[in-house]
């Protein structure tokens, strides 16, 4: 299980270069918004194409500039919770869930696997409703399921607790730490927050500007302060922190 | 009375709301991905027929399917001639109402949530899947407001209907055209019956319109 990307594009005014390697289980792209974050991911499922570069997921290439491979989005298995969930919003819960299904053939087999999810994901009691009618922790397991169905090879979480207050996201991190766990393919999440990042993430990467400025395990970079790239954001989030303690 | 010009305006506009539909939509959705300067370009062209006077737009449309001219003399070889026709009507119904459908079309396309056609992608689905089960129930609400304003203009061309197809009793004559002609030859009750049929089919159909966005703001 691993992921290798290695991807550059540059839009004039701003250029990503991200070169990353991941074998573990959950690993956080931690950078202040506008720093490329949400664009590796975008470029790792193939909404964005980078200019060149090499994306490879477990020994499938999905993507390499040299040699003319760009797999299509819906061939790279890759699962992709959106910030605002993108439930689609004429279908049901259950409808949501079920079109993660849409290219399982087997009846039984489709059965199955959103029983289990709905079970696993407590879903029983708002199958039948619509998006608009959700609350934000349930859209989030709602677009959860959705995913878990389609069965991808890595998933990508793009600010996943952004639309969440934070007596719910509390609760809800532990629930998708396991949930994550258990399902036993490489994470890729997102975020602007270090206690998130530290709570669900066994390795960080933390972008500036297009470009990686640390990447190790997540306990060695929150502790020493990401190894003197202490960044004016950084200084304020760990004050932050630290007055919320003295307080 | 001879209901000819009520079975023929429904017809016309039927069969132009057709055309406006697939057309329109195909139009709103590649328009709108074009590189900036082109879709100005195709913006003006194509939304040009709702500012210029129908009769201007008729006018253009001898000039291009008149029998003399090279596509209109082709068309003519195969049997279709649009000049003089009831189906002529169709098309200058669907050139003049076309822009309404475009635009509240485009109009409804770029507020719809890209993130959701990303998002059925990354499940595997088909681009043709998410066109027609995500994005397009997601904008019906604009999508049929844009039909229904489609087939109200189309049911009530004027101008360039006249100049294409003219006003022949029984063949070509449409409601608007029939009105006029009634009224020119002093037959003025006739023409206040033909007026209450198109206040009675426009009012359904402006009806239709503001149940649907009430529908919406309920929403």
């Amino acid at each position: 299980m691993s992921l290798c990307v290695d991807i550059r594009k540059d839009f004039g005014n701003f250029s990503l270069a991200v070169n990353f390697e991941t074998q573990d289980l959950i690993t956080g792209l931690l950078g202040a918004s506008g720093a490329g974050k949400s664009l590796t991911l975008k470029c790792i499922a193939g909404i964005e194409r980078p200019d060149s570069g090499r994306i490879v997921l477990n020994g499938r290439v999905l993507f390499d500039s040299q040699k003319g491979i760009d797999l299509r989005v819906q061939d790279r298995k890759v699962g992709y919770l959106f910030q605002n969930y993108a439930l689609f919003p004429t279908m049901s819960v259950k409808k949501n869930i079920l079109v993660g299904l849409h290219n399982e053939k087997d009846k039984s087999v489709k059965e199955t696997l959103y029983n289990q999810v709905v079970a696993m994901l407590h879903l029983e009691e708002i199958q039948d409703q619509r998006p608009a009618t959700l609350s934000g922790g349930q859209a989030q397991r709602v677009a959860l399921a959705r995913i878990l169905v389609n069965r991808p090879d890595v998933i990508l979480l793009d600010e996943p607790f952004s639309a969440l207050d934070s007596d719910l996201k509390a609760e809800l991190e532990p629930q998708l730490l396991d949930l994550l766990k258990d399902y036993g393919k490489p994470v890729v999440m997102v975020t602007h927050n270090r206690d998130e990042a530290s709570f669900l993430c066994s390795h960080v990467a933390t972008i500036q500007d297009g470009r990686i400025t640390a990447f190790g395990k997540t306990d060695d970079l929150i502790d020493i302060g990401l190894r003197g790239n202490l960044t004016r954001e950084d200084l304020k989030v760990l004050l932050s922190a630290f007055y919320k303690q003295m307080l | 009375m001879d209901l000819y010009p009520l079975y023929n305006s429904l017809r016309i506009a039927f069969f132009s709301t057709i055309i406006i539909f697939f057309s329109g939509i195909f139009f709103a959705y590649y328009v709108a991905k074009l590189p900036r300067l082109v879709k100005g370009i195709l913006d003006v062209v194509l939304t040009l027929p709702l500012v210029l006077p129908p009769t201007v737009v008729g006018y253009f449309l001898i000039l291009v399917f008149g029998v003399r001219t090279p596509i209109g003399g082709f068309l003519n070889r195969l049997g279709i001639r649009v000049v003089m026709t009831w189906y002529g009507g169709i098309l200058a119904a669907s050139v003049v109402a076309f822009p309404l459908m475009y635009r509240t079309a485009r109009g409804a396309f770029e507020a719809f949530d890209e993130n959701l056609s990303h998002a059925g992608k990354t499940l595997g689905l088909s681009n043709s899947y998410v066109f027609w089960h995500i994005r397009m129930p997601a904008c019906r609400d604009g999508i049929i407001a844009g039909v229904v304003l489609s087939f109200a203009r189309a049911l009530g061309e004027y101008g360039a209907t006249s100049m294409l197809i003219g006003y022949t009793p029984g063949r070509t004559a449409t409601i608007s055209t029939t009105v006029y002609q009634l009224w020119r030859i002093n037959d003025e009750r006739s023409a206040f019956i033909w007026v209450l049929v198109n206040l009675a089919i426009s009012a359904v159909v402006l009806l239709a319109v503001n149940l649907l966005e009430d529908k919406r703001r309920r929403r």
